[in-house]
């Protein structure tokens, strides 16, 4: 096996874009199997399983795997088959990339609800095996995905892939959910498999590859002459209809632009959901809606960022860049309003659970105690005092005590009288995403390094992760109960809240105000940009700067 | 009369202390057509991209119009017509959707031009870009550079990769209408033929600097090639020596240099130099020139 056609095999070397996928389909992938856990005790092997290799399902039909190589390795003295070996080793290494990323994700979760939870155990052993098995069942799909169109360089992508591939996905998935209760069988079936799928494929391989097919299949329609003009008018795209052409083109021919499109449309929309509250309705101590504007602003700030890179086409129209800006923000923010919305409306057509129970635990003993408040009612005593108890139910007491401020239960302030939570949540994220913005894209300057600009991006990402990572961190350190991060949060949340003079109406021009302000401050560092994209798409960069 | 573009010590570059445009100036009148030369990589798209304000001067002013094109892009980019050089049209768009999108940004969209070089080209419009050939992607975006009837039109290698006879029809389209219309033109070519059949004036970079920026027939009777035996003594430091010798490259069959005046001046004015009077002296293509000029230099 040549190493270096491996290493440039081009599964391989775009599967870290691929990672952010795996981190973020890791996290929501695990906080199902949580709230399915939650509510019915168990999560079925078949259940962990199956949902698993949907998600790996999904970067096998998305991801680089029908690549078998790039044109300059055709016209390399390699034989065809070493191409298709390195190939095929290739794509079966990236796909188990993706997959240890997924596991590490969902791992680190694990152990997080292990920690928070000792009476619920997770099995690593079988975790262990889950892992092994869905590595086993990656072989002959690949194997499998690969087979088609032997005599090309690259399978054609589209529908046309999509629905060819379907069928090795769900053979597989099938084995798996058959197979659940006998994980080793699966994986063994599923590696004896392999064998025929991959020598039948060695045999096809051809003398050399090509670069198209030899009769297209898409048959080209035949061509138009130019339409008479005669008495028909023509179509002017203005207004709004001329401005989402613009940011179609600059969505659709961003490198990746559709990876990100099929990513961002159903994330935000997810995000949207967590965010009003779904998870907290379906296991209530779970109220997470304010600790995740991190993680949303990272999500908005990584689709974006990535999509307003991309102004080689429409640049040179004369185009005001709010144009351009205005419809792929609004877009992105519009997908997480839906979802929102969506969510809003299932919550509040439950009946509502009063005063569930809350589970924490007392700082002073450590040890869990049921506190018997929901958590919205928790405050933080920032004053060094708790107020005197006047509740009739449910009692403020036990004090939940522990680390500087002091939480505790509260009925002083009842849900109706909390305001809305859109208003807050919309400022903050806005703050965090066109902020994170407004830092970046200044850097998109022809000719600027391309590691230099990746590095502020990373290093904007990177804050955001953090900020949502840093209640694990602390709490796997020993320097943070579980419940202080959350009230922290929720806490500081609502007092700004109830900050904001005019109640509701208040809150809401104030949102919307600072939302506008730092829309405005990202736009005026978007105006600043140049098109760098030339430059990184040149395969050229490091001999010239320029196409010129 | 206010001029169309004006750079005024513009210096742009992409890695610090290396700039590729090094404190140049210059004016283009209205009606002019302006060809750049340069070899490759002498800041002939950088300078371009500077006119679109698609990139922004690190020192100096760019004027089009009398207005900064990064400050007034709209404004300044709604009267010009632009090809880049490896920047057709987006693939995915059919040539009536990209026809209607122009219609949307240029208000002074000309239907019937349009139509009329779909005529000519035989465009399908219903196609999508991406399926075009070459040549007919190229014909495409020069048909939604030219149907705003522009005041002024940028063309970045506008013939690159096509073969002479879509060369020769591009080109021809693109006179006619600056004869139709006085439009501007500032275009790059490695073409010399190109630039000779389009072009009045030649403006020629080199080294971050514009070397050359003359009438076209100016440089035809104002250059000249001097060639010396090569094994003339000490002919490169006596050649370079003289005033007006602009480059000497030496190879193996004569030593050669571009001396700024005509090859009856350059004979006379030889003659009286010691060491170079038996130079040989003749008139310069442009494309010799480029080679002789570009080869000297480095």
């Amino acid at each position: 096996m040549n190493r270096a056609l491996l290493l440039r095999n081009p599964a391989l070397r775009t599967v870290r874009r691929w990672l952010l996928f795996a981190v973020v389909a890791g996290l929501f992938f695990t906080g199902l199997i949580g709230l399915r856990v939650a509510a019915t005790g168990e999560v079925t092997r078949a259940e962990y399983l199956g949902g698993a290799w949907v998600l790996v399902g999904c970067y096998l039909l998305l991801g680089q795997v029908r690549l078998r190589c790039t044109r300059f390795d055709l016209s390399l003295p390699v034989p065809a088959r070493e191409l298709w070996s390195a190939s095929l080793l290739g794509s079966v290494l990236a796909a188990w990339t993706f997959l240890a990323m997924l596991f590490a994700v969902s791992g680190l979760q694990f152990a997080v609800f292990d920690f928070l939870s000792p009476q619920r155990r997770v099995d690593w052993p079988r975790f262990a095996v889950d892992a092994l098995v869905l590595a086993a069942a990656v072989v002959p799909c690949v194997a499998a995905l690969q087979a088609r169109r032997p005599e090309l360089a690259e399978i054609p992508g589209g529908r046309r892939h999509v629905l060819a591939s379907l069928p090795a996905l769900g053979a597989v998935l099938l084995l798996l959910v058959l197979f659940a209760a006998r994980p080793w069988y699966a994986a063994a079936i599923a590696l004896a498999a392999a064998v025929p799928i991959v020598a039948a494929g060695a045999r096809r391989v051809p003398p050399a590859y090509g670069v198209a097919p030899l009769a297209d299949d898409a048959a080209p329609r035949a061509v138009r002459a130019a339409p008479a003009a005669a008495g028909a008018r023509p179509r002017a795209l203005r207004g709004l209809r001329r401005d989402a052409a613009l940011a179609w083109i600059v969505v659709r021919t961003a490198p990746k632009g559709k990876g990100i499109l099929w990513m961002a449309a159903p994330v935000l929309c997810l995000f949207g959901l967590v965010d009003a509250g779904v998870v907290a309705a379906l296991a209530p101590d779970s109220d997470l809606r304010f600790t995740l504007i991190p993680i949303t602003a990272y999500m908005l700030v990584s689709i974006t960022g990535q999509l307003l890179a991309n102004l080689r086409w429409v640049d040179a129209w004369p185009a005001d860049r709010r144009r351009i800006f205005a419809p792929i923000t609004l877009a992105c923010l519009l997908l997480f309003v839906l979802g929102y919305a969506a969510g809003g409306a299932w919550v509040a057509s439950r009946p509502s659970t009063a005063l569930p129970g809350v589970v924490a635990f007392d700082g002073a003993s450590g040890e869990r105690v049921e506190t018997g408040i929901p958590r919205d009612r928790w405050r933080i005593d920032w004053d060094g005092r708790v107020p005197a108890d006047g509740a009739q139910a449910p009692r403020t007491t036990p004090v939940v005590r522990g680390w500087a401020p002091l939480a505790y239960g509260s009925d002083a302030a009842p849900p109706e009288g909390r305001g809305p939570h859109f208003p807050l949540m919309l400022a903050l994220i806005a703050v965090c995403w066109f902020g994170g913005l407004a830092l970046y894209l200044p850097r998109l300057k022809a000719g600027s390094r391309r590691r230099g600009r990746q590095a502020v991006f990373a290093g904007v990402l990177g804050v955001l992760m953090l900020l949502h990572l840093a209640p694990y961190v602390l709490l796997f350190a020993g320097l943070s109960r579980p419940w202080v991060w959350e009230v922290l949060f929720t806490d500081t949340a609502r007092r700004l809240l109830e900050a904001v003079p005019g109640g509701a109406a208040g809150m809401w021009v104030l949102s919307l105000a600072v939302t506008a302000g730092m829309f405005e401050l990202a736009l005026r560092a978007f105006r600043r940009t140049e098109s760098p994209v030339e430059l990184d798409a040149c395969a050229w960069e490091g001999l010239t700067r320029g196409s010129d | 009369m206010n001029p169309i573009v004006e750079f005024r010590d513009v210096r742009r570059g992409y890695v610090q202390g290396a700039p590729v445009l090094d404190g140049i100036g210059f004016r283009v009148e209205p009606g002019e057509v302006v060809g750049l030369l340069g070899k490759n990589g002498a800041g002939k798209t950088t300078l371009l991209h500077l006119v679109m304000g698609m990139l922004e001067p690190q020192a100096g002013s760019v004027r089009v119009f009398g207005m900064d094109p990064r400050r007034e892009a709209v404004a300044v980019k709604s009267r010009i017509g632009f090809v880049g050089e490896d920047q057709a049209l987006p693939g995915f768009l059919t040539l009536a959707g990209v026809m209607d999108l122009h219609r949307g940004l240029f208000p002074d969209w000309d239907e019937d031009c349009a139509q009329r070089l779909i005529g000519r080209f035989q465009l399908p419009t219903d196609r999508r870009i991406g399926k075009l050939s070459k040549g007919q992607a190229r014909q495409a975006a020069l048909l939604c550079a030219v149907s705003h009837r522009p005041d002024l039109l940028v063309l970045d290698e506008p013939a690159g990769g096509l073969d002479p006879h879509a060369r020769r029809e591009f080109l021809e389209t693109s006179i006619q209408l600056l004869n139709e219309a006085g439009t501007t033109i500032l275009f790059s070519s490695h073409h010399m033929t190109d630039v000779e059949r389009m072009a009045s004036r030649l403006l020629m970079l080199h080294d971050g600097q514009v070397w050359i920026d003359s009438d076209l027939d100016a440089i035809r009777e104002g250059y000249c090639l001097a060639l010396l035996p090569p094994d003339a003594p000490d002919a490169r430091r006596l050649l370079l020596a003289h005033g007006r010798c602009l480059c000497v490259r030496e190879r193996p069959d004569a030593v050669r240099a571009v001396f700024e005046m005509g090859a009856e001046e350059c004979r006379a004015a030889l003659a009286d130099a010691p060491g170079l009077a038996g130079a040989a002296c003749r008139p310069l293509s442009l494309e010799d020139m480029f080679i002789e000029l570009v080869g000297g230099a480095s």
